[in-house]
């Protein structure tokens, strides 16, 4: 033996050929392959490892398990850090580096435990009631420095390198756990055929077997046998370091498996952990039970820990936590802690009740462990780590490790996201899962059963059940026998002593804050959660739930149910940000979308942007060109010579059927029963509310089919809409709406010389005279089909022409072969945007769901016979208000003066704060063609204001600028460019 | 059949560009026009072209080898029947591989075991966002993507395929 808490010689999984090195706040150790850090620091006779959150108090290991409150630590360094991670769910790997946390300048002279000697200051909702002074910003100005000196570990520094992965997965039967219970469901099932997925979240499968609460030789040789049998399976998948964290809808769950965590470093290509999304046609819960703490003062000492924890330390590890143990119980299961460790230390039991199983009893004697009943401990004696314990009748027994057991909370935490409030169980003092609702299955311990036969048998019948629902024959399985000598888990009294006695360790939750809570009224458990953080933070109050619920039921006078308990919500147990992500981020955060013309552009030096999903042409800037100057040349050289842009992201629909005439006039505003073949007209849609939601031109390529475009931003909704129109509000209407967005590479071609380009290229089939304005012509072209439209967003004679989209870069650079004689220049996004304003011409930032027909001007396309969607509610009084905010155009006062789009529009001609908004700008640039800023804006009033001096007022950036209201057509108001 | 192809042994990645699709759709009162047309479609059919069911009274005709869209199809159009070609409009992948399915269920919410997803299964899903139509076929799986979005799929794609072609250097073999 070698300290107090200490290494012996045989026994456990570990593997003492291959010894480890490790360091923990730079201090290197020993220890051996199969150790936790926890198991590693014990063996090590380290026991301080951590500062609590608030009052900075020693902490050392509390359990051996995911429900660890006090032993967290920062794994790793760098990026790959890991703040908060359990110590006992930490696998040893050679060179490990880890550190404590929440301490300075050291772990064992911390100077925030300060806060410890004023901690009668800091109780429940101190913070609330204290920094809310001197007014209501007073708590964010102390928020920084508050967080700065309570808290937990820190972040790493800079982004994971980590790769992450998902996995959507399906399955017959998923298992969750693979205790007695777990395994003999899964082993049923695998054995009937099922597809079966298993998912226990420790590294070695076996539950309360590996931990040994569950003994036998038989019992272990037959765990053995089943996961051997498992494993050689096709049809099983059996998942190691996996923890299922979140029950959700239609029986989905979500696991996280913890791939490459345990290793030195991850083979290139290979995630750190996988997040599966297991869609189960059967589930079944075998989650087992965690260890209820007893309550006594000072519980929080290093060296203080649950009676189950050791023996897992003892079985798993060949940890034994002491020379000189305490164990602290009011159950029978305390004492098959106490005959494990008997043979490694001295045991004592301190009791509350006044006896216990005489066979127990006997086995003790035996083993000498030495017996109070009807006692108490009162506190835990000691500095850095229990020295002693206190008892109520005055006695002092000197231990240096004092061991907890007060019965057994199921964990349920699963079967309550997916089934309805907790049962309470008088017997057992605990809460065990309702109904499900969700087709699951209980079995073992997390259902209130803590006798491995029973375990078994539940185990087998669970499957039994799930395979019946699935149509299959259960398969034949035999169980082993167990050990003779078992403890019964029904608690007796759990007094509360006198003192600082922590209900929640990892919030520093005390018996009084839970006093104090519930004297202020914070009396239901959701409330109490959330007024002293009792139940919150990695372990989700899994040591820590049901002594603040008996806590509080017992200062009311109430039964434990009566006070009721809190909500699970996934995740169940901490799971990584990376984890949730996956590959979904950088690069890999969103899809994009690229154009027909994408390579085109990178040839062309394009400035791309995202647009959406979509990734565009801003502009093609030259050599020592800016964006804004590339935009102001490329929307001069359109309105002076000709242009090309790549409008491929608009959308496009084709629609075919006899009805189709019928259904345009349903969901435009405005005619198209009369549009002939060979002609496009613009139209405007409304959503039912009444409101503009797009616009676009539909060409009529023959008596029943026709070509509509629509925004890039609404392409897809238009296309649902008009998907819902057809299916549920006119199924009967003979048309049919099929998606060509991808089909057709589009370029818009526009300019003074875009006419004499084209007929260059195409020859006379788009001469004026062929091919008037909102004319259509299908020409061939390189023995494709070339569709041209005599359409213009820019307000200059102007042209689409669309090809199928493998066509694109070839049309692409046919028209800068041909433009060459015609000075031809690729303009992108900016300089559209420019031309569109100057023109007068709408986009998404001025339709923007909130205009009607008549805010934009357009209210005279509307048909009388009110036969189109939003007909009926664009005659709401609110939507013809005289009033309502109406598109017009700005002209600041000094013409160089630039205005922003989302500025407001203010009368006053100072700055002032608060101002009456009397609109707001949608959209302004630079005119090259004007030489001047302009804008378009959405004014109260609208035309009313035409001719008066405004202010465009921009806080953020301090500018406030005299506009004039003009009209919203800055330039060829009339037209005669686009149809000359 | 030209194609361009990235190959990393557990995973091999085939992009089609030469392949013909087809929307073949009812208007209501016409289905039985359509079935007439897809009964004379499936007994014409060779290796590598099928037909997709997309939605109500909706199909989709994909051709890799000889085309079988003729005058005696397309006079199928405007009498109760709309057809629209689609062949630009979308990516044909070809994924095939031993590590093709676990590649796949990375992104995609379809239980592709041999027992639910057996020769000849399609469906319509999203992988990552990008709607998707997914066939089994023989030792393929066919991915059909909207075009825009093949750069991102190709990239999803040979990223999710890294754990499975990267070369282990323990024994210089390539997985």
């Amino acid at each position: 033996m070698s300290g107090k808490a200490h290494r012996i010689d045989s026994g456990g999984r570990i593997d003492r050929e291959r010894p480890l090195r490790f360091t923990f706040d730079g201090r290197k150790y020993t220890a051996y392959e199969g150790d936790t850090l926890a198991s590693a620091l014990l063996a090590n006779d380290c026991l301080l490892l951590a500062r609590s959150f608030k009052y900075h108090r020693p902490r050392g290991v509390f359990s051996a398990g995911s429900e660890e409150p006090s032993a967290l630590v920062t794994v790793g360094r760098g990026n790959r850090s890991e703040p908060n991670t359990r110590a006992t769910t930490v696998e040893l790997h050679d060179g490990l580096v880890a550190r404590s946390q929440n301490a300075w300048p050291s772990l064992r002279f911390d100077i925030g435990a300060i806060n410890n000697l004023f901690g009668r200051f800091f109780s429940a909702g101190f913070y609330y009631k204290t920094f809310m002074w001197p007014g209501a910003k007073g708590w964010q100005f102390y928020e920084r420095f508050i967080r700065r000196t309570a808290g937990m570990g820190v972040a790493p520094p800079s982004a994971d390198p980590d790769r992450y992965e998902r996995i959507e997965a399906f399955c017959d039967v998923l298992v969750v756990g693979t205790g007695p219970a777990g395994l003999a469901a899964a082993a049923t099932a695998a054995r009937s055929g099922a597809r079966v997925i298993i998912a226990d979240e420790n590294a070695v499968p076996g539950g309360a077997i590996r931990s040994g609460i569950a003994a036998g030789d038989e019992l272990r040789d037959w765990a053995a046998h089943i996961v051997a049998e498992l494993e050689s399976l096709d049809n099983v998948t059996l998942l190691q370091r996996c923890t299922a964290f979140g029950y959700y809808d239609s029986n989905v769950l979500g696991l996280v498996e913890r791939l490459n965590e345990h290793v030195a470093e991850i083979p290139a290509g290979q995630a750190r952990q996988r997040h599966w999304v297991v869609r189960a046609r059967e589930v079944i819960l075998a989650t087992g039970a965690i260890e209820r703490p007893m309550l006594l003062a000072d519980n929080d000492l290093p060296g203080v820990m649950l009676a189950s924890a050791a023996q897992g330390f003892l079985n798993e590890f060949a940890v034994c936590p002491g020379e000189n143990i305490l164990i602290y119980t009011n159950n029978d299961s305390a004492y098959m802690t106490a005959l494990a460790l008997a043979p490694h230390a001295r045991v004592t039991v301190v009791d509350t009740r006044s006896e216990c199983s005489q066979a127990l009893l006997d086995a003790c004697h035996g083993a000498n462990v030495i017996t109070f009943f009807g006692n108490q401990v009162q506190r835990a004696l000691g500095r850095q780590r229990v020295s002693a314990a206190a008892l109520n009748d005055g006695q002092k027994v000197a231990c240096d490790a004092l061991l907890l057991s007060g019965g057994w909370t199921p964990t349920i935490a699963l079967h309550s996201q997916a089934g309805g409030k907790p049962r309470f169980d008088d017997r057992l003092q605990t809460f065990l899962p309702g109904e499900p609702r969700e087709p699951w299955l209980s079995a073992g311990a997390c259902n209130g059963e803590m006798a491995t036969a029973a375990c078994l048998q539940q185990g087998l019948a669970a499957a039994e059940a799930a395979l019946d629902r699935l149509g299959l024959t259960a398969a034949r399985l035999e169980l082993p026998s167990v050990a003779a000598l078992e403890a019964s888990a029904i608690p007796g009294p759990m007094p509360e002593p006198d003192g600082k006695c922590f209900v929640d360790l990892q919030n520093d939750v005390t018996l009084d804050d839970v006093r104090q809570g519930v004297s202020e009224g914070y009396a239901s458990a959701e409330l109490l959660k959330r007024y002293t953080a009792l139940g919150m933070g990695t372990d989700q109050g899994k040591t820590a739930n049901l002594n603040g619920l008996a806590a509080m039921a017992a200062l009311r006078g109430e039964a434990i149910p009566a006070v009721g308990i809190t909500t699970f919500r996934p995740p169940a147990a901490p799971v990584t940000m990376g984890a949730i992500a996956g590959r979904k981020h950088g690069e890999h955060i969103s899809p994009v979308r690229h154009s027909p013309l994408h390579a085109w552009h990178q040839r062309h030096g394009a400035l791309l942007s995202d647009a959406g999903l979509w990734k565009r042409p801003l502009g093609y800037p030259r050599d020592g060109e800016d964006r804004r100057a590339a935009a102001l040349r490329e929307a001069a050289h359109v309105r002076n010579a000709v242009g090309c842009c790549d409008v491929s992201t608009l959308g496009k629909i084709d629609i075919q059927g006899p009805d189709t005439r019928e259904l345009l006039e349903r969901l435009y505003v405005n005619r198209f029963a009369n549009l002939a073949p060979g002609k496009a007209r613009y139209g405007v849609m409304l959503q039912d509310d009444g409101f503009v939601y797009d616009d676009g031109t539909t060409a009529c390529l023959g008596e029943q089919h026709f070509f509509m475009t629509t925004t890039t931003d609404h392409a897809a909704l238009v296309l649902r809409n008009m998907e819902f129109a057809l299916q549920v509000t006119w199924p009967t209407l003979r048309a049919h709406a099929c998606d060509v967005t991808e089909q057709w590479a589009a370029i818009a071609v526009a300019g003074p010389r875009s006419r004499d380009l084209l007929r260059a290229m195409l020859g006379d089939a788009v001469s004026a005279e062929r091919l008037p304005f909102m004319g259509i012509a299908n020409i061939p072209w390189k023995g494709h089909s070339l569709r041209v439209l005599r359409i213009s967003f820019s307000g200059e004679l102007g042209y689409e022409l669309y090809v199928p989209a493998d066509c694109g870069e070839l049309l692409a650079d046919e028209l800068v072969r041909a433009g060459e004689a015609f000075d031809l220049m690729p303009y992108g996004l900016d300089a559209m945007d420019i031309l569109r304003i100057e023109k007068g011409h709408l986009t998404g930032a001025d339709i923007d769901g909130n205009r009607t027909l008549d805010d934009l001007g357009l209210a005279a396309m509307a048909r009388k016979d009110d036969r189109f969607i939003g007909a009926a509610l664009r005659q709401r009084p609110g939507l013809n208000d005289v009033q309502r905010n109406k598109l017009v155009g700005l002209q600041p006062v000094d013409p160089q003066q630039p205005i922003v789009a989302g500025a407001h529009i203010v009368a006053e001609k100072e700055p002032r704060e608060p101002s009456v908004s009397l609109g707001h700008v949608s959209s302004a640039c630079y005119s090259p063609t004007l030489k001047r800023e302009i804008g378009l804006a959405f004014v109260r009033g609208g035309e009313v204001l035409h001719g008066h001096t405004v202010h465009v007022t921009n806080p953020l950036a301090g500018t406030h600028v005299a506009v004039k209201v003009v009209p919203a057509h800055f330039f060829d108001s009339k037209g005669e460019r686009l149809r000359g | 059949m030209a194609e361009t192809a990235q190959n990393h042994g557990a995973f091999s990645l085939r992009l089609v560009t030469e392949k013909r699709l087809h929307e073949l759709a009812a208007w209501p009162g016409a289905e039985s026009a359509l079935q007439a047309l897809l009964g004379e479609l499936t007994a014409r059919l060779d290796e590598g072209s099928y037909l997709l069911h997309v939605g109500p009274s909706r199909y989709w005709l994909l051709e890799t080898g000889q085309s079988i869209v003729d005058a005696s199809v397309i006079a199928f159009a405007g009498n109760g029947l709309a057809i629209t070609v689609l062949s630009h409009s979308h990516t044909l992948f070809k994924l095939s591989g031993n590590s093709v399915r676990d590649v796949l269920r990375k992104g995609l919410p379809i239980d592709l075991h041999p027992a639910a997803f057996p020769e000849g299964s399609m469906a319509i899903s999203a992988i990552e966002g990008i709607r998707v139509a997914v066939v089994r076929n023989g030792s393929h799986y066919d991915l059909l993507c909207p075009r825009s979005f093949t750069d991102s799929l190709r990239h999803w794609l040979l990223d999710a395929a890294l754990e499975f072609t990267q070369t282990d250097p323990s024994n210089g073999s390539t997985r």
